[in-house]
């Protein structure tokens, strides 16, 4: 009889597991959902496309154009800041309101949920930077050819894959929202100015060569390397991807290990027992 | 069949057991209601039962599975209504709840939802300029759409206003006339009271009754006499036998006696002779408050604590 209903029970898991929707189909569907709410969410689309769009026409009011590099930086200053400051901002808020939580409890795979949500920021990011591009095409006259073209946009997916994924690895060390943004603009900001990405800064050697390993100045060389592409040159440079995805697999190492789906600190009502608990609580 | 079957739960957070030696079996088809004061270990309990937090020691099962090695299939088959409102606002509750609903094999209806939580008239609002309570009741229905065969709720009415909760009372309430296996987690006795088949205490990590509400009652001891006295009621001419019962502060007699006649009797006279109306007064079992005062010696939360 226990056998009987064993093999109902196995039977009847089979039949439900066959039913379940195609992961395949969850990650579209995940990819569309995330990027329905970055593109409402009015920090993505102000930061990440607003401000390098008006920095690059404040900074060129008469010349009548730009410098590829000086475009290349502020492209790459639009792309992380979407992937690194909105994608980190919004997923510690995700986990620290229960989102995460949520979303866990749910039959969706979870490696669904973030190559999802990674896809949508990189979908955004590049589109941030993009856009800063077109306006130097629009407005300064920057001749940018179709391999050009195409050559920039594979840069700024690279480069914002690299950086969402860095950003999700150090999710795990931010206790809370209110913490994300110090940390975030803490590990953001001295990387993207000795890269680069507001103009050239004078730099020691030892400075050069740190900024040459961090994911800032490569997406820039990448981008202004694709930009300046004429036939005869060369379009990517090989030092620039691979330095990308070294941050990207160590980033997704890094997130595997660090990253939680419960807050450290409970936003709920306490006392008692779970007061000592959010002391002594593990992480998950 | 039981749904939910767990023995010697024991959750330790350093020095402090959170869960002492839990065992509770819940069959298929069962409103459980587990009350209990904050921190009494009701969240560590529907938490360990919902995969998110390991047992120190003990066995757990939910629908024939170790929840913490539940996978996809077991938890198509669960739903989950967090402690706190946990939601992406930007969307609509329509597009939220079919975005859910896709990732479940036989979801319920988009549609029959919304109606289960009273919410068809908001299906195209954006989810975070709703209020708290609706926001509420949407958690709930995200809870639903997959057509759990089990589903744990936990304080899913805690810090709202009368009204809210007397909504989202409304959509547990066609949830226990389904016949869904249902665990809540409240502060409200009125909840258990009015919704659960079975009532389960839980008092600093350990369970302290098991039982239907009606019985809880009884536990309460004797039957009560309630009496709130008019204004300006003579209580110093009260006999002595009554004016051992009066409380002062709240300004009722309550009589909690095994000799309910004589009591009754004592107080009719006096009122008789005093002129005072007795259509205030209550006579009948204790309620389920007092009977939880009486299980746990603790107080549940007050509103305010609520926030």
């Amino acid at each position: 009889m226990a056998e009987l209903t064993t093999v109902r029970a196995s039977q009847q898991q089979r039949t439900r597991t066959a039913r379940l929707p195609r992961a395949s189909l969850l990650l579209l569907a995940q990819v569309r959902y995330h990027f329905r709410l970055l593109l409402r969410t009015p920090r993505a689309v102000i930061a990440g496309v607003a401000l390098p769009a008006i920095l690059l026409l404040v900074s060129n009011p008469k010349s009548g154009n730009v410098g590829t590099t000086h475009l290349a930086g502020l492209a790459v200053l639009g792309l992380t800041i979407t992937a690194w400051t909105t994608h980190g901002i919004n997923l510690v808020a995700a986990r620290e309101s229960g989102v995460l939580k949520r979303w866990w409890s749910t039959p969706l795979p979870p490696w669904c949920y973030f190559v999802g949500r990674i896809v949508a920021t990189v979908l955004v990011a590049t589109l941030a930077g993009a856009v800063t591009v077109i306006i130097g095409v629009g407005v300064y006259h920057t001749h940018i050819t179709g391999p050009a073209a195409l050559g920039t946009l594979v840069a700024l997916v690279v480069g914002g894959l690299a950086w969402a994924a860095a950003a999700t690895a150090i999710t795990g060390i931010i206790p809370d929202v209110a913490s994300s943004w110090p940390i975030l603009s803490l590990t953001y900001l001295p990387v993207v100015l000795i890269s680069g990405v507001f103009g050239a800064v004078g730099k020691t050697h030892w400075m050069q060569t740190v900024a040459s390993y961090l994911p800032a100045q490569p997406v820039i060389d990448a981008v202004t390397r694709a930009l300046e592409y004429s036939p005869g040159k060369t379009l990517f440079s090989a030092r620039d991807f691979i330095v990308l995805g070294c941050w990207l697999v160590g980033s997704l190492i890094a997130a595997r290990v660090l990253f939680r789906w419960q807050p450290t600190r409970a936003t709920r009502r306490t006392s008692g027992h779970d007061r000592a608990k959010q002391a002594t609580a593990p992480r998950s | 069949m039981n749904a939910i079957l767990t023995e010697h739960l024991t959750r330790r957070y350093g020095d402090l057991k959170a869960l002492d030696d839990v065992s509770f079996e819940v069959p298929a088809g069962q409103f459980v209601a587990m009350l209990g004061p904050n921190g009494a270990g009701k969240t560590t309990t529907i938490e360990i039962l919902e995969g998110f937090l390991a047992p120190t020691s003990g066995s757990v099962q939910v629908l024939g599975s170790d929840p913490r090695r539940g996978g996809r299939d077991w938890r198509s088959r669960i739903g989950v209504v967090t402690q706190s409102t946990s939601l992406d606002g930007q969307l609509s509750v329509r597009d939220l709840l079919s975005t859910f609903g896709q990732l479940y094999p036989n979801p319920l209806p988009v549609a029959e939802v919304l109606e289960m939580v009273d919410l068809t008239d908001e299906a195209g609002v954006r989810v975070d300029t709703l209020s708290g309570g609706q926001q509420r009741r949407v958690d709930v229905a995200v809870g639903l759409i997959g057509r759990p065969e089990i589903l744990f709720l936990d304080e899913p009415t805690t810090g709202l206003d009368p009204e809210a909760r007397r909504r989202v009372w409304g959509g547990i309430e066609k949830l226990a006339a389904k016949g869904m296996t249902v665990l809540l987690t409240t502060h409200y006795l009125e909840e258990a009271n009015q919704f659960a088949d079975r009532v389960i205490v839980i008092s600093k990590g350990r369970v302290v009754a098991d039982t239907t509400p009606e019985e809880l009652r009884t536990r309460g001891g004797h039957t009560i006499i309630r009496y709130p006295l008019p204004d300006g009621a003579p209580v110093n001419s009260l006999p002595p036998a009554l004016a051992d019962h009066l409380d002062e502060q709240r300004r009722e007699i309550i009589v909690r006696s095994g000799d309910v006649n004589a009591a009754l009797r004592a107080l009719i006279r006096w009122a008789d002779a005093q002129h005072l109306d007795l259509s205030g007064m209550e006579v009948g079992p204790p309620s389920l408050e007092e009977a939880y005062l009486s299980i746990t010696g603790e107080q549940l939360p007050t509103e305010s604590d609520h926030g």
